[in-house]
C-alpha cells in the first residue's frame, strides 16, 4: 500500500506544487508560504497548547458529573469560533451590497453557543442526578 | 553556554509521547476520524474539479445545459463539505498531537519522508480550509490570488494525502477491529464520546450554513441559518447579490437611454436592439438559480428573450456558439462564453425581468445573461454586446 500510495500521490504533489508555483509568482509565493506554514504554526504552537491547558483545567475543577458535558461544549464551542471567524471578523461587509453577509455573525455565534452549553448544562444535571441516587445493592 | 547546547536544552524540555495522559490521543479515534475526513476531502476535490472546470472549460468540453441544478448541487457539496472538515481536522491533529514530539526526528529516510509529506498534508489542508472559509466570508487577507492557487494547492493536499492513506491504510484496518469501549467513571469524554462532539460541531456547522443554498421562506432561514453568506429569499427583488452596479462601475452607463444590446459576428444581419426593441420581441419565463461559486444559491423567476429566439432573429446558424459581453469594462467576469448545449436550451435567456419587475440595477439591470446549469460567475450582467461564432 505504500508503494501504491506514492505511485498516486507523488504525481498529484509534484502538479500541485508547479501548479503553485505557476499561480503564485513571487512575491505572492511568500504569502502562500506564509499562510501554509501559518496554520501548523497557530494549530501546534498555540490552538494545541491551549486545548491541553483547558483540559487539564476541566479536570481539576470540574465535578465528575459535568466533566463530558463540559469537555464537548468546549471543543464545539472552540471548533465553531474557528470556522466562524472570518464571517465574525466581518471584513467582507460591502456597503454597496447590503445582502451580502446580511447577518450579525458575532451575535449568531454567541447564541447557537448559548444553546450547546444549555443543553451541556442539562447532560451534566442529569448525570449528576443519576449518581447521587442511592444504589441499590442486592441484599440490603 | 554554546548555541547548540541551549537548543539541546529546550529540546530536552519538551514533552514526549508518553507525557500525553489523555485516552483521545488514541490510534483508533484517529483511524475514524482520517476515514471521515478523506471522505470530505474527497468530496471537496472533486467538486472543486467540477467547479473548476465549469469556470473554465477547457476547448474539448462542453458542460451539459442540464440538469438545471447540477451545479449548484456541486457548489452546495463543496463548501459545506469543506466547513465540515475543520472540525474534524482538528479533532485529528489533537488526536495525534503527541506523534508531533517523537524523537529522533528522523529515525531513517522512510520515517522522515513520511513525516515530510504529512507536515505537507497539515499545512496543505488548513491552508485550503483557512483560505475557502475566508473565500467564502468575501474576505482575502493575502497577498496572492485565490482561485489559482486554492486550485493548485488542492492537488498538493491530495497527493499528499494519498500517500498517507498508503502508509496508514494496514493500520486504519487494524484499529477498526478493536471496538472503542472507555471505562466511564473517570466523568471525561469517552473515546466515542469525543468522535460524537466532532461529528456534532461538524453538524451545527452545516446545519448553520446550508439555508444559504436550501431555500427556507424568510424569517425562517434567518434563524435556522446563523451562519449562511447570503439567505436566498434576501436581496433586491428577493434574490442576493455578489457584484453591485456601483463596484462594477457601470451605473452611468446602465441607465443610459441611449444604451443598444448588439448581435454582431456570424449573423445575416446585425441586431441594434433598445431596451423597448428587447421587450417587443417575444418573450420567455424561467425559473432559474443563481448559483455563486461561493456556495450560496437562489431560484428567481426570469423574464426576456430566449437566446436562441435571438439567433433565429439575426439569422445566425444553428449550431452557433457565443460571447456575451458586459458594459462592466474590466475583470475576468464582464465577459463569458456561452457554448451550444447553453445557446440551444430554451431556458437559456437574455433576462429582462426578474420577479415580475424590470432587472434591478445589481441584478443586470437593463440585460443580463441566465442559463441552466451555469455558475453565477458566467452569468453575466449589464449585457452590451452578444458577438456570435459559427
Amino acid at each position: 500500500m505504500r508503494r501504491l500510495g506514492y505511485a498516486l500521490g507523488l504525481p498529484f504533489v509534484a502538479l500541485g506544487a508547479y501548479l503553485v508555483l505557476n499561480a503564485a509568482p513571487w512575491p505572492a509565493l511568500r504569502s502562500v508560504a506564509f499562510w501554509f506554514g501559518g496554520g501548523i504554526a497557530v494549530h501546534d504552537a498555540l490552538i494545541a497548547p491551549l486545548a491541553i491547558l483547558v483540559g487539564a483545567l476541566v479536570l481539576r475543577i470540574v465535578p465528575t458529573a459535568a466533566r463530558a458535558p463540559v469537555q464537548a461544549a468546549l471543543i464545539i464551542t472552540g471548533c465553531l469560533a474557528i470556522a466562524t471567524f472570518p464571517l465574525v471578523w466581518g471584513q467582507g461587509v460591502d456597503p454597496s451590497v447590503p445582502s451580502q453577509l446580511p447577518l450579525p455573525y458575532g451575535r449568531n455565534l454567541l447564541i447557537v453557543l448559548a444553546l450547546v452549553w444549555l443543553v451541556a448544562g442539562a447532560f451534566a444535571v442529569a448525570r449528576a442526578r443519576r449518581l447521587r441516587r442511592p444504589v441499590l445493592v442486592e441484599g440490603s | 553556554m554554546e548555541p547548540s547546547a541551549v537548543v539541546r536544552g529546550l529540546v530536552d524540555r519538551l514533552p514526549e509521547p508518553r507525557d500525553f495522559k489523555s485516552r483521545l490521543h488514541d490510534p483508533g479515534v484517529a483511524a475514524r476520524l482520517g476515514i471521515a475526513l478523506g471522505v470530505s476531502f474527497t468530496l471537496c476535490m472533486l467538486t472543486g474539479l467540477v467547479s473548476h472546470y465549469f469556470q473554465q472549460p477547457p476547448t474539448w468540453l462542453l458542460w451539459p445545459s442540464r440538469p438545471v441544478n447540477l451545479y449548484r448541487l456541486n457548489q452546495g457539496v463543496h463548501v459545506l463539505s469543506g466547513l465540515a472538515s475543520i472540525p474534524l481536522l482538528l479533532a485529528k491533529l489533537w488526536t495525534v498531537y503527541p506523534k508531533l514530539f517523537e524523537r529522533p526526528l528522523l529515525a531513517s529516510v522512510g520515517k522522515g519522508l513520511e513525516k515530510a509529506f504529512i507536515l505537507v498534508l497539515v499545512g496543505g489542508a488548513a491552508f485550503q480550509l483557512v483560505s475557502g472559509s475566508f473565500n467564502v466570508a468575501v474576505t482575502f487577507p493575502w497577498g496572492f490570488s485565490f482561485l489559482p492557487v486554492h486550485f493548485a494547492m488542492a492537488f498538493v493536499v491530495y497527493g499528499a494525502l494519498l500517500i498517507h492513506v498508503g502508509h496508514e491504510y494496514a493500520k486504519v484496518r487494524q484499529q477498526l477491529k478493536i471496538p472503542l469501549v472507555d471505562d466511564v467513571r473517570t466523568g471525561g469524554l469517552t473515546r466515542r464520546g469525543f468522535l460524537g462532539v466532532a461529528a456534532g460541531a461538524s453538524g451545527l456547522l452545516v446545519l448553520g450554513t446550508a439555508g444559504q443554498t436550501v431555500p427556507l421562506p424568510e424569517p425562517l432561514a434567518r434563524w435556522l441559518s446563523p451562519f449562511a453568506t447570503h439567505l436566498p429569499r434576501v436581496g433586491p427583488q428577493g434574490v442576493p447579490v455578489r457584484k453591485s452596479a456601483i463596484s462594477a462601475g457601470v451605473v452611468g452607463t446602465a441607465i443610459d437611454p441611449a444604451y443598444r444590446l448588439t448581435v454582431s459576428g456570424a449573423v445575416g444581419e446585425v441586431l441594434e436592439l433598445s431596451l423597448d426593441d428587447l421587450r417587443a420581441l417575444p418573450q420567455t419565463t424561467v425559473d432559474l438559480p443563481i448559483t455563486c461559486v461561493e456556495g450560496w444559491s437562489s431560484t428567481g423567476t426570469w423574464t426576456g428573450v430566449a437566446l436562441r429566439d435571438l439567433l433565429v432573429a439575426a439569422g445566425a446558424g444553428p449550431d452557433s456558439s457565443v460571447r456575451v459581453v458586459s458594459l462592466q469594462q474590466s475583470g475576468v467576469y464582464s465577459t463569458s462564453a456561452v457554448d451550444r448545449p447553453h445557446v440551444q436550451d430554451a431556458k437559456t435567456l437574455l433576462a429582462l425581468e426578474l420577479n415580475g419587475e424590470p432587472l434591478h440595477i445589481d441584478h443586470g439591470f437593463p440585460c443580463r445573461l441566465i442559463a441552466p446549469n451555469r455558475p453565477g460567475v458566467l452569468q453575466t450582467k449589464w449585457l452590451t454586446r452578444v458577438e456570435v461564432s459559427a
